[in-house]
């Protein structure tokens, strides 16, 4: 009587044991689905970083080129396009509406902005591709020989593969360390914006963009 | 150590004895009261999500559905796995999310997708081969937990398996009794201690489920 309880307690729990594996196995997730129906508008992701222990009111000028650095990988270009121009317009406009005045280039600034195209292959963080801040700025920074770069920020989130994107950045000039012997003067960036999630596809979304950066940055200001 | 075997043996025989006589004369003789019999059920529901979850996803979903396989001990109780399926969404309109120095303006899509893996323990108010039988349930284990925020396309997940407690109550009818074949309903308060992000604290909510169940031996 034993045995054959015993037997018919292991084969029913084989039974119901391997029910339970199949439709646990059986279920897959739906969760790849929840973004299908996400529209162009709602697909840009603004990101602005920015140096927190900074006073931004202490910058009154800050030096923009009308071209925009193409970063592919480690290498740079310079470009300009329609795109490009709006996005240098835009900045340049909701900088100087923030309080700062645009220098010509070449002449000494406090911030130096750029507007970035990044290009890149692959997901990563290419070894030095701020090698352009070199001769971006024109003459002024060039006997500084480049710049290295400095992050002060670490990034919150880790992203999925987006190869290509916008990015504008400023660098502290005021503040620049005075270099000694051979060595790169580190400039540090204290602000940073990228748009991702979706490619900026025209001028009206270039708007949109820089719209929504300037306001979620609202520490970008000018002393009065 | 002689008379404790004699004493064992002398017990479990007259028990044996006893238990011949309860099935002869009761006339209430089934096999689910001798031996340990089993229960399978598949149940559909909807969930409710409570506290951090809420703060997450704050809709209720209809995407639920758990899997349960008990070993019914003739005592009215039962011991049992239970695993299933829960999935939720929720389309949030863009706003800017504060990160210490980091700013994100976002449409997020919020996703959570759970796969419990528990073991319960169960009382019944009733035989194992009765009509209806309530009881009360006690789980307890984990579950892989897929949290997926996307910002716009882009996605921040944190997946693990977590520790998870679920008490529940619920009823299963069998139309008659020593019946196989018979429906089930079950309220479970579900407490999964994952937080991430937007998911403060522990993901609690409650599942109300309906479906299938039958016993077997």
């Amino acid at each position: 009587m034993n045995t054959s309880e015993q037997h018919t307690v292991r084969k029913g729990s084989i039974w119901m044991i391997l029910l339970l594996l199949t439709a646990g196995g059986a279920l897959t997730g739906c969760r790849d689905s929840a973004i299908k129906d996400l529209s162009p508008t709602d697909s840009p992701v603004y990101i602005t970083n920015y140096d927190n222990s900074i006073n931004f009111g202490q910058y009154k000028t800050f030096s923009l080129p009308d071209s925009v650095v193409i970063q592919s990988n480690d290498n740079y270009q310079t470009v300009r396009s329609g795109i490009a121009d709006q996005f240098v317009s835009n900045v340049a406009a909701a900088l100087t509406a923030r309080g700062y005045q645009r220098v010509a280039k070449g002449k000494p600034a406090d911030l130096g902005v750029a507007i970035i195209r990044v290009n890149n292959q692959y997901t990563g963080v290419a070894s030095n591709p701020y090698s352009y801040y070199s001769s971006y700025w024109g003459g002024g920074y060039g006997g500084l020989g480049g710049y290295g770069y400095s992050p002060y920020y670490q990034s919150y989130y880790t992203y999925q593969v987006s190869d290509q994107y916008w990015e504008i950045q400023m660098v502290d000039l005021k503040n620049a360390p005075t270099t000694s012997g051979t060595d790169k003067p580190q400039l540090n960036v204290i602000y940073d914006a990228t748009v991702r999630g979706t490619d900026v596809p025209d001028t009206q979304a270039v708007d949109t963009a820089t719209n929504a950066i300037f306001s979620q940055s609202p520490y970008l200001k000018a002393a009065q | 150590m002689k008379r404790i075997i004699a004493l064992i043996a002398l017990l479990s025989l007259t028990t044996a004895a006893w238990a011949q006589y309860q099935n002869i004369y009761s006339g209430e003789s089934s096999l689910y009261d001798r031996y340990v019999t089993f229960n399978i059920a598949a149940r559909y529901g909807v969930s409710m999500p409570l506290g951090g979850q809420k703060g997450y996803i704050d809709k209720a979903s209809p995407t639920n559905l758990a899997i349960e396989g008990e070993w019914l001990f003739p005592q009215r109780f039962s011991i049992g796995i239970k695993t299933g399926y829960q999935y939720t969404n929720q389309r949030v309109p863009r706003q800017v999310y504060q990160y210490d120095n980091q700013s994100i303006s976002a449409v997020q899509t919020r996703t959570l997708s759970i796969i419990p893996a528990m073991a319960s323990l169960s009382y019944y108010f009733a035989g194992n081969a009765d009509a209806i039988r309530p009881y009360i349930q006690m789980a307890g284990g984990g579950a892989y937990v897929d949290y997926t925020n996307y910002f716009g396309p882009l996605a921040d997940q944190k997946s693990g398996f977590k520790g998870a407690i679920a008490p529940a109550i619920g009823l299963k009818y069998y139309g008659k009794r020593e019946q196989g074949l018979g429906a089930e309903i079950q309220a479970q308060y579900q407490n999964i201690f994952f937080n991430y992000d937007q998911l403060k604290n522990s993901a609690p909510s409650l599942i109300l489920s309906a479906g299938v169940s039958y016993r077997f031996h």
